[in-house]
């Protein structure tokens, strides 16, 4: 990485190798940059640790294009400050889905460890076997769609620009085109697994509450808490993964990020249940601009 | 006793178990109940969700409160043959020191007592699962394990030998020279006097405190207990999140995810063994390919050259 | 035996001990099947139906009484609970204080604030069965005399056995112990009410670890002061107890939430002899 140092920046929040994808990283001393990397295995966005990453002065991080819109929002949010950051950015041509990757994996048999290598379509290899895989097919699938590759907002940008891709919302409107009984099917059978982990929540550099409304008792509690405000807490959804409670939860995180989400994807990869939780946020998304270009159109 | 049967003898066996038994299949996310014959195979996935649901479910109603009446809610008893891989298979082990030491849990207690287990033994370990690293070995009322085309039909649940006198004996040894001598890579000496290592720094540094490894583990087995309106709950909890372990006053004896992740990793592999003698993971992986910040398990607990 | 089953009580009695924001009440219960056999220091999970389940000391004996104060959801809708009003009542549970084996010995109990609560279901014990113990020394503090929990049992208590009331701050009428060295001060003989934190109590009363068992309960940092303050006086560790607390939920070992280590605190607690406690990884 000969285009970043230490020189300005006390860390610098980045990626290191792992397997099958990248793994978050801290740079603090020069024997660490080497360490850095910055290719197709970089899925995690780094933004959703500055919330609770600790440096002095200035700290830098890498994004890709969707974590730079996630970051630009948290500027805006006043929740992250543009000054105290040097952002590296990396043009980015997709990143591989880890869940992708094992499905593959466990059914073409093959053994750890396993190497990935990007030839336009993907390779993979356990050194007896190697298979090879469309690169729609390992992509995450917010990377298919994705219209903005390259960070518009950075301080240094490591590599040549890359174009966008046109987001028709094909998905949004393949669930619109169902009938409302089978959308009713739809969502009950994929949101009734939920187990209510929380990792989409955990892992959206958005949702920075410190006390989300659905955790079932106070979380930030001070010693001038009152008991009466600990006993008249609402308690908004029971702890039950029960399909009506799992709706509530998804629902009102969607409509706390319409018009937030950065679209990075994160969410449906953390999800064990395989989710499809960008589906409920492009909706907002797909609706939001309809709404936008219609009042544009009004003048 | 060992036969010696084909897929098909096997599928029929527990084809001819449909109408007395409620038989659950893995499939992608969790145990599903087989209700043909068609649904029936000894290929499957290792579920996301592990076998602990179908014992410990994610919710359950424990009572209901009818005016002064408390009612009981115990779950109806069912007579169940669950196929399953080793991993989950050994995982009871750890629920049933938990649930079934005194004081009994009659919830799981209830669901777990008519339980056939059917462990299909895996030819090779899946991706991020260490279970052969950690000398787990396959358990259960019936062990099948591929014989070539066939498959050697280990029975250790006596009443279920004469549904195989039929078949031909398994050759005598077969299942040993397949067990192989694999060195145990266990490595958890180190914990002794690690409480304050610097070590949950580092491994936690990118922790996000979500549910994922806690929920899919097999053996982690946290709950909470709620009132929700009339109806006293109990649901799957995570020692993960911040308010697992707080005080109403506020006061969290294990306030940062270094500490939670410390308590995650010794209740595994110090307190579980310090009071039941059994180490409490199962080596099936699931936290180590779904944790969102890839935070690996086997780096701290498995010998690696 | 389902053990996660409350039984119905019936609230006798209520009693106010403390007022304010962090109000203290003493609730008399019986079980409407009218079973319930304990050992001082056990505990039990009390139920409001619909709140939930809190864990509480059983703070009398052979009385079931619960010392609660106002912190959450479920202590508030217990202080809102009138004489007459039907809760659950779960155990009891955990494993009490030793009160068999401590027979012939003195006993001294150190209690701060709410911490009070369990000691006093061994003093309960304890006059229940006078002859069968030694000298009997009750030391109970708090923030000021209007937070002092059961204070009229304990100061018709004066007549008759060896006890010490304290306050943190100044008050009329009450003694202020030398602050910078309590073990210094000079208490004029017949005075019971000391101004100083309940360690320095301990500090300026030195009792004498011969043939005693000191239980203490209180609020952490007290009791670490208060055990350091008996070991300069002489006390072994296997000379005294304390009982933790953690978040529970179960009660019986299974949840999860109230480890340290692998003991238990609802299940293999909550009282603990000290050595035992300071073999347990530094988790609470």
């Amino acid at each position: 990485m000969n285009e970043v140092s230490l020189e300005n920046v006390d860390l610098i929040l980045g990626w290191q190798k792992g397997e099958l994808v990248a793994k978050p990283f801290i740079a603090k001393n020069e024997e660490d940059i080497p360490k850095l990397i910055a290719d197709f295995t970089c899925s995690i966005n780094l933004v959703r640790f500055l919330h609770d990453l600790e440096f002095d002065g200035k700290a830098g991080i890498f994004v890709k294009g969707c974590d730079a819109r996630s970051l630009e929002m948290l500027i805006k949010e006043g929740k992250v400050d543009r000054d105290r950051l040097h952002i590296i950015g990396v043009p980015c041509r997709g990143v591989v889905d880890a869940k992708k990757a094992m499905r593959i994996i466990e059914m073409e048999g093959l053994k750890s460890p396993i190497s990935v290598t990007d030839e336009g379509d993907f390779t993979l290899t356990d050194g007896n076997k190697t298979v090879r895989v469309k690169r729609e097919e390992l992509l995450a699938s917010c990377c298919l769609t994705c219209r903005s590759p390259t960070p518009q907002i950075y301080d240094t940008l490591i590599g040549e620009p890359v174009e966008g891709s046109k987001d028709e919302f094909k998905d949004v409107e393949e669930i619109e085109s169902l009938s409302l009984q089978e959308r009713w099917e739809f969502w009950s059978d994929t949101l009734s697994r939920c187990i209510r982990c929380y990792a989409c929540r955990e892992v959206c550099p958005m949702c920075y509450c410190k006390e989300c409304l659905v955790d079932p008792t106070n979380v930030v509690v001070t010693p001038k808490t009152t008991a009466y405000e600990k006993a008249n807490r609402p308690v908004w959804i029971s702890k039950a993964s029960q399909l009506q409670e799992n709706m509530i939860y998804h629902l009102i995180r969607a409509m706390h990020l319409a018009g937030r989400c950065a679209d990075c994807g994160e969410c449906e990869r953390a999800c064990p249940m395989e989710i499809p939780v960008r589906l409920l946020m492009r909706k907002a998304e797909k609706d939001l601009r309809e709404i936008e270009a219609r009042l544009a159109a009004m003048g | 006793m060992e036969f010696l049967c084909s897929e098909e003898d096997i599928v029929n066996w527990l084809a001819s178990k449909l109408e007395e038994y409620a038989v659950y299949i893995p499939s992608e996310y969790g145990f599903e109940r087989a209700s043909s014959s068609d649904e029936l195979k000894l290929n499957f996935p290792l579920p996301a969700i592990s076998i602990k649901s179908l014992f410990f479910p994610h919710s359950d109603v424990l009572m209901r409160f009818r005016g002064k009446e408390i009612v009981e809610a115990l779950p109806d008893e069912e007579k169940k043959i669950v196929l399953t891989k080793a991993c989950d298979a050994n995982s009871l082990k750890v629920l049933d020191a938990v649930f079934l030491s005194e004081p009994v849990d009659p919830y799981y207690e209830r669901r777990r007592k008519n339980t056939v287990i059917v462990t299909v033994e895996c030819e090779q370990m899946c991706y991020g699962g260490f279970c052969k690293d950690i000398g787990i070995e396959p358990e259960g009322d019936v062990v099948i394990r591929r014989r070539g085309k066939s498959y050697c039909v280990e029975v250790r649940n006596s009443e279920l030998l004469p549904e195989f006198e039929k078949f031909e004996a398994c050759d005598e040894g077969a299942e040993e020279t397949a067990k192989g001598t694999k060195e145990n890579l266990l490595n958890i000496e180190w914990l002794e006097d690690a409480f304050e290592s610097e070590v949950w720094d580092e491994v936690s540094r990118f922790c996000i405190s979500c549910g994922v490894c806690t929920y899919l583990c097999p053996t982690c087995h946290c709950f909470d207990i709620t009132d929700s309106g009339r109806v006293r709950i109990r649901t799957w909890d995570s020692c993960q999140f911040p308010y697992f372990t707080m005080h109403t006053s506020g006061y969290n004896p294990r306030p940062e995810k270094k500490h939670r992740l410390r308590n995650r990793i010794y209740h595994k592999f110090s307190y579980f063994p310090q009071r039941y003698g059994i180490v409490a993971c199962v080596g099936c992986g699931r936290c180590v390919r779904m944790c969102p910040s890839r935070i690996d398990i086997r780096e701290l607990v498995l010998r690696r050259d | 035996m389902n053990p996660y089953l409350p039984k119905p009580a019936v609230i006798k009695e209520i009693h106010r001990e403390v007022e304010g924001e962090r109000a203290i009440k003493t609730f008399r219960i019986r079980p409407i099947d009218g079973n319930f056999d304990f050992t001082p220091g056990q505990t039990a999970m009390v139920s409001v139906f619909g709140k939930g389940e809190s864990m509480f000391a059983i703070s009398a004996y052979p009385d079931i009484e619960f010392t609660v104060m106002r912190v959450g959801r479920v202590t508030s809708a217990l202080h809102q609970m009138k004489k007459g009003d039907t809760v659950g009542i779960r155990g009891p549970l955990g494993n009490g204080f030793p009160v068999k084996e401590w027979e012939g010995k003195n006993i001294l109990l150190i209690g701060g604030g709410v911490g009070m609560a369990p000691l006093r279901s061994v003093l309960h014990y304890i006059l229940d069965n006078r002859d069968k113990y030694g000298g009997l020394t009750v030391m109970c503090g708090a923030r000021t005399s209007k937070d002092i929990i059961y204070r009229d049992e304990l100061e018709k208590l004066m007549d008759g056995e060896d006890v010490w009331l304290s306050v943190d701050n100044e008050e009329e009428g009450w003694f202020k112990l030398n602050w910078d060295k309590p073990e210094e001060s000079q208490i004029p003989d017949g005075t019971r009410k000391l101004v100083g934190f309940v360690p320095m109590v301990v500090a300026a009363v030195k009792p004498s670890p011969e043939n005693c068992i000191a239980v203490t309960c209180g609020p952490p940092v007290m009791i670490k002061f208060v055990v350091q303050n008996l070991l300069k006086l002489g006390f072994k560790e296997e000379q005294i107890y304390t009982t933790l607390e953690n978040k529970m939920k179960c009660g019986i070992g299974k949840c999860g939430r109230c480890n340290i280590g692998s003991v238990y605190v609802c299940k293999d607690g909550p009282v603990f002899r000290y050595d035992f406690i300071k073999k347990l990884p530094p988790d609470f």
